[in-house]
């Protein structure tokens, strides 16, 4: 057509495939190096999350006490507890030779347990291989951390949903429809903004704890009820200011229903803010947990999370520097590459690139 | 910058030369009271000592009771009637302390308005004490008489061999009724309070600390040493141990479990053996510990051994009993680990393999410690019950308030002794005793131990005996874990007149700096 006429070409005169919203969106992303990586990796945690039951090896509860504190290797744990008993019993050695004699019972007992690990080399048990060492009662880290992870994204996870869900549907109808509507729903905002976060959680644990039921329910229902809050407000103010804009009105014109503008033409347009708020704010549920799970509230053993892990860590990183870091590194990755794929995912979402290279 | 770097480094040296004699103590938790009549706890009662003076005190080596606000006592040949003679002191503010003050404390302690936990313990000896407490007699029939201003004589229900050491306790305090009239409630207020004791409070921080100052009133005042000394309120025994090993804390009470490795090898952490039992509490009178044989199959379920000697490390004795052993007395240990009789136990109870078993909370004070301990027992009842407990953790103020409800069906319980004999420790579980969490009520129990306080010598002790043998054998009541150890970190060769001792109570009194 174009060339009938006989002008030139250029971006506003062309045949174009339709192409929609996410797969034009999915096309940049996959361009993305960083992107793409990050993708992996996530999909990585995901994978490991969903499919750790699976693994029998992968056992968080067993308590092996004669393990306990064990460095990561890649030796059995027999052959540790040896050295570590053996490095324990030089130090005694020297203390008392130093004068402390209250520590000779010590001394005993340490000899004695080397006995014990010696004898019992070729146990199966004693075969077992802790890569990232164990805790206090002798559990293994790895599956620790893992199963912390799939709490801690378990969380992110339903924040993040019912803040984009709750979020923008509330935004999006009170900034569109506004008038009394949108005065009720903001309201009624404002009261759950002004209600501190940590008095609604005390109060739904206080309502709904029963007797030998863990609390992790009611932490979901409490980090879902205060999770939409911010989004609602941001997302109304981007209707409202894209809803008297010139494609709003065609699309009106041509008598496109209230929830086909909404939809369709609106939301598509703030999303860039929308993935930006999400990746920022899931690291924050994530931390939320820990702090209620520190408090009581949260996670209780034996199941534990990141956070809880981290500030169980933090304790003893003097001693066992390892029951910190292997859940400290594993959050951190993930956090950074979730903030990554977040940044990666406006881009590629944004509509204002759309069928741009 | 500069300047402020100055400043601080002015103050440090200050604070390295002027407050030499000020002591900081790692207090473990948040008192929940300064009203003696009232005090149930340890972290509390470290302010008893410090502020109130009863008519003896505790012997900082010995634990044993020596003359405080009373000089001397006379005890009637039939072990009867016990005759105090006051010495010339002064409350904080002035007014002498009379016998009248005790015999009001004391009341105060009994009136069943006061509500105080602790009352049981002078129901047990002072004649009337019982009934007055419980709103069947009336505070002019109870045992204890002022004969004048400086004397004291206490009618008792049996000849108690231990009741003067008893005196050394929080609950035999002296009151100063005119402050108490006046201010009600608020009269443990800085400002308000007024104290017979060598410290008097100054300044009280909500979660933070509670400061108290040296009190010139006090009638041994030239023989107190430390200028003020501030409890820290700070739960964790992480950061406690890292600001004692900065030099920011003196004497740290308790330690961080899971650094035993690293603290074992210090000169300044001092074990001994207490007088005191960490137990697990369960409520008797609620489903399914109704059935003595869910409560034996727990007790038989738990491998306190291991736990002692593998987790803990700290030299604790594990125990299947109650009361620690001493000269006379053989302690009667309840159900022992045996994981097949746990088994079997909660079959015939009617939970074959843990099957139909509800799932129960178990709740503890927010400490590394006692939490490890929870995921211990928590992972045996697992292994050796197949049943599954919740564990939850609380302020130490809640814990204690949930306990005294009987609001609970599993919790952590720890017992140190007030004085040095049996019946401290089984007293706890008369049916009507302030300190029953677990609801435990045997009328043959509540009998012997009635005996108990009649009889003397020999016989006294088969009694108590025997009404361990009815607590552990027979009921199962709670489930012993371990007799504490003293787990302190103070560097003596620093601070003097800190003695490891059998009930673990340092009177600040005898503190000063070497």
């Amino acid at each position: 057509m174009s060339r009938k006429i006989g002008q030139a070409v250029n971006e506003f005169n062309q045949q174009m495939k339709p192409v929609s919203l996410w797969a034009d969106a999915w096309k940049r992303l996959r361009r993305n190096k960083m992107a793409l990586i990050s993708l992996w990796v996530v999909g990585f945690y995901a994978l490991v999350a969903l499919t750790a039951p699976l693994f029998p090896f992968l056992d968080y509860r067993t308590q092996v006490i004669e393990h306990a504190n064990l460095r990561p290797s890649l030796q059995p744990a027999g052959k540790l507890v040896i050295q570590k008993l053996e490095a324990h019993r030089a130090v005694l050695q020297e203390r008392i030779n130093e004068g402390m004699d209250n520590l000779k019972p010590d001394l005993e007992r340490t000899e004695a347990d080397i006995q014990y690990a010696k004898d019992h080399l070729n146990d199966p048990v004693n075969k077992k291989v802790y890569i990232f060492g164990t805790d206090n009662l002798g559990r293994d880290m790895l599956a620790k951390t893992i199963y912390g992870g799939r709490i801690s994204m378990m969380v992110g996870l339903i924040g993040t949903l019912t803040a984009v869900f709750v979020g923008i549907i509330v935004g999006a109808v009170s900034g569109y429809v506004g008038g009394w509507l949108d005065n009720l729903l903001m309201r009624f905002v404002d009261i759950m903004y002004s209600l501190p976060y940590m008095l609604i959680v005390i109060i739904l644990m206080a309502m709904f704890r029963k007797e030998g039921q863990s609390s992790i329910f009611i932490l979901f229902i409490g980090i879902a009820l205060v999770s939409w809050l911010t989004i609602a407000r941001v997302v109304r103010g981007q209707i409202i200011s894209l809803k008297n804009s010139e494609f709003v009105e065609a699309a009106r014109s041509m008598g496109a229903s209230t929830g086909r503008v909404i939809f369709r033409h609106l939301l598509p347009n703030t999303l860039g803010v929308i993935i930006v708020f999400t990746s920022l704010s899931l690291p924050s549920f994530i931390m939320n947990e820990s702090f209620l799970s520190f408090l009581g509230m949260g996670v209780s053993a034996p199941l534990s999370s990141w956070g809880s892990l981290v500030s169980e860590g933090a304790n003893t990183m003097e001693l066992y520097p390892w029951q910190l870091l292997a859940p400290a590194i594993e959050m951190t990755v993930f956090l950074f590459f979730m903030n990554f794929l977040g940044d990666g995912l406006r881009d590629a979402l944004d509509p204002q690139s759309k069928n741009r290279t | 910058m500069k300047r402020s770097l100055f400043v601080l480094l002015a103050l440090l040296a200050f604070a390295g030369s002027a407050f030499a004699q000020d002591f900081i103590i790692a207090n473990g938790a948040e008192p929940s009271t300064l009203d003696p009549a009232l005090m149930q706890d340890t972290t509390s009662n470290q302010f008893y000592l410090a502020m109130f003076e009863g008519l003896v005190q505790y012997d900082p080596r010995t634990s044993k009771g020596i003359p405080a606000m009373a000089e001397s006592w006379t005890t009637s040949p039939d072990g009867m009637t016990v005759t105090f003679k006051l010495r010339d002191a002064k409350w904080s503010d002035g007014t002498p302390v009379t016998a009248q003050d005790f015999v009001y404390g004391w009341l105060r302690t009994l009136a069943p308005e006061t509500a105080s936990n602790y009352a049981y313990m002078l129901g047990m000896v002072v004649k009337g004490a019982d009934d007055y407490n419980a709103g069947k007699g009336k505070a002019e029939d109870v045992g204890v008489k002022a004969i004048d201003s400086k004397t004291l004589q206490v009618q008792l229900v049996g000849p108690a061999p231990y009741f003067v050491d008893m005196t050394a306790h929080s609950a035999f305090a002296p009151a100063p009724k005119w402050t108490i009239e006046k201010y009600g409630d608020q009269w443990t207020k800085p400002g308000n309070i007024v104290v017979n004791g060598p410290y008097i409070l100054k300044e009280w921080k909500p979660q933070d600390y509670v400061l108290v100052e040296k009190n010139n009133k006090y009638w041994d005042a030239k023989n107190v040493k430390l200028r003020t000394i501030k409890y820290l309120a700070s739960d964790s025994m992480s950061t406690n141990y890292k600001m004692f090993k900065a030099g920011a804390v003196d004497w740290m009470n308790g330690i961080d479990v899971s650094m035993i490795d690293e603290i074992k090898l210090r000169k300044d952490y001092q074990a001994s053996a207490q007088f005191a039992t960490y137990y697990i509490n369960l409520n008797n009178q609620r489903a399914p510990f109704n059935d003595v044989r869910v409560r034996r199959a727990f007790a038989a379920a738990i491998d306190k051994k291991t736990l002692v000697d593998k987790v803990l490390k700290g030299g604790q004795i594990p125990t299947d009993e109650f009361s620690p052993p001493m000269a006379g007395y053989t302690p009667q240990p309840g159900q022992g680990y045996d994981p097949a009789v746990a088994k079997k136990l909660l079959a015939d109870a009617g939970y074959p393999d843990g099957k139909g078993f509800p799932s129960l909370t178990y709740i503890y004070n927010t400490n590394a410690g006692h939490k490890l301990i929870a995921e211990y027992v928590q992972q045996q009842l697992k292994t050796n019950l197949n049943v599954d407990i919740v564990l939850q953790n609380m302020e130490f103020k809640t814990l204690i308030e949930m306990r005294n409800k009987h609001d609970f069906t599993i919790a952590r319980d720890g017992w140190v002794g007030d004085y040095l004999d049996p019946n401290t420790m089984l007293e706890l579980f008369i049916s009507d005793s302030g300190n029953n969490s677990g609801d435990h009520r045997n009328p043959a129990f509540d009998k012997l131990m009635e005996d108990a306080r009649m009889a003397k010598g020999d016989a006294r002790m088969k009694m108590l005996e025997q009404a361990e043998k009815i607590l552990l054998q027979n009921d199962q009541a709670i489930i012993p874990l371990y007799h504490y150890a003293n787990q302190d970190m103070i560097d003596t060769s620093r601070w003097g007149g800190w003695f490891a001792n059998p009930i673990g109570y340092h009177p600040p009194k005898f503190i000063y700096k070497k």
